[in-house]
């Protein structure tokens, strides 16, 4: 017998299952608060500004 | 390597004059509902946004009256009255824009709706912008309410068509059928899965932009950009997670440096992927998350207002222990490519040859 089509539904885990620990980590916490746009939008998308004490002369020239 | 990239940009921002240009690909990309109708209120066009927050799939809307068929709540004086009275205007008004509140059984809506002429004067566009949902109003007449999409297909579900809770129509798709496209992409045109799937990663991810912006509004929020950051990197991994993809999870710790981390748990791509070396030992593609990548890609693009870039550097499929995706600038992506290309893996590997890359001018945004 096939199943009513009306009746076939998808398993699915539902919002609440998956909690904000499992999904976020790494920031802190006020900044993680703030609207999303603005925290996008203060990241240094450029890349950061090298520290000549860590990287080796080579790299550093390189990245000049 | 193929030398063609994949599709970045945001979609140009919309002037309203232009509507009837677009085509309907950038019109299901916008954020807000569009609706062409004729003189006589038939409808032309329908996009994705209106598709979802009206809950009626657009193959059954397109060509039906809109006033008499699909929303009686608009049959009256300040809404058909205008259109009307628009209309009769002729081209001496080009735009018009009024307050209302569209009427369903699953609730009210609260809108602005905007008229705009098509230069050829033959079809008015509706640009619908949701303001507010709220609860069913039980005093609003039954008979006058907009349509459901039961009504306008009611056998539909004898006839192979399955709907979500929200009626929008979806194939349940097993993950062979993934192992089966990339199998065909393997034989027929290997060096282009990598630059296909990711296309079509991004294309998918501006469609879910326009979900995930609907879904917030029925949330009561007002768009995925002004969630809190740790509310909308979880709405993206819940959308990615309920649809069976794996679950991703967004490492901000190297975002100093303008790199945000992705990890993604059981990917269905990787695990639907070929073994990392072919029966006769052949290296294959030991990367396969490319679709869910580029819809990252689309996604966060849609949030930061600027061009972002996902790019899986290390995955299960290529015997890693976890797949990791790396977020960065449209403008630092050839350093991840190149490092990527010359087989470098590993999110420290990318994190090192982003860091050593000559600094990129940024290109606007």
């Amino acid at each position: 017998m096939i199943a009513d089509p009306q009746e076939i539904k998808p398993r699915r885990r539902s919002r609440a299952s998956i909690t904000t620990e499992e999904v976020v980590r790494g920031g802190a916490p006020d900044d993680l608060a703030r609207p999303a746009a603005e925290v996008l939008a203060e990241v240094p998308w450029q890349g950061m500004t090298p520290d000549p004490d860590v990287l080796d002369a080579a790299t550093f020239l390189a990245w000049l | 390597m193929l030398d063609i990239a994949e599709t970045s940009a945001p979609p140009s921002s919309f002037h309203a004059a232009s509507v009837d240009d677009r085509t309907d690909a950038e019109l299901d990309a916008l954020p807000f509902g569009v609706i062409a109708l004729d003189q006589e209120g038939f409808v032309l066009r329908y996009n994705l946004y209106e598709s979802r927050l009206a809950r009626l799939d657009r193959n059954q809307v397109v060509g039906r009256n809109f006033f008499h068929e699909i929303a009686p709540c608009t049959r009256n004086e300040s809404f058909q009255g205008r259109f009307r009275a628009f209309l009769s205007r002729g081209s001496e008004i080009k735009s018009e824009r009024f307050d209302f509140k569209f009427d369903f059984k699953f609730g009210a809506q609260d809108v602005v709706v905007e008229l705009v002429r098509a230069a050829n004067g033959e079809r008015i566009y509706l640009l619908v912008n949701r303001k507010r949902i709220d609860p069913p109003r039980p005093e609003f007449p039954v008979e006058l309410l907009a349509v459901a999409q039961s009504a306008l297909a009611p056998q539909e579900g004898r006839q192979g068509v399955l709907r979500d809770d929200l009626e929008r129509r979806f194939v349940d798709a097993p993950v062979a059928l993934f192992a089966a496209l990339r199998a065909t992409c393997d034989r027929l045109a290997p060096e282009a899965w990598q630059l296909f799937s990711t296309e079509w990663g991004v294309q998918w991810g501006r469609r879910a932009a326009v979900d995930l912006e609907a879904s917030v509004l029925e949330r009561g929020g007002r768009s995925l950009r002004e969630e809190p950051m740790s509310e909308a990197a979880k709405t993206i991994a819940v959308y990615l997670a309920e649809r069976g993809w794996g679950l991703p999870s967004f490492d901000f710790s190297s975002t100093g440096e303008g790199i945000l981390r992705v990890d993604l748990t059981r990917s269905a791509l990787a695990e639907a992927a070929p073994p990392p070396r072919g029966p006769l030992g052949a290296p294959r593609a030991d990367l396969a998350c490319h679709i869910v990548a580029g819809c990252l890609s689309a996604l966060l693009t849609s949030i930061a207002g600027r061009r972002l870039v996902a790019r899986e550097v290390e995955c299960v499929a290529g015997g890693a222990k976890r797949c990791t995706i790396v977020v960065i600038s449209y403008e630092r992506r050839a350093a991840v490519d190149a490092s990527l290309h010359a087989g470098e893996r590993g999110f420290e590997a990318i994190r090192l040859a982003l860091r050593r890359a000559p600094r990129m001018v940024e290109s606007g945004r």
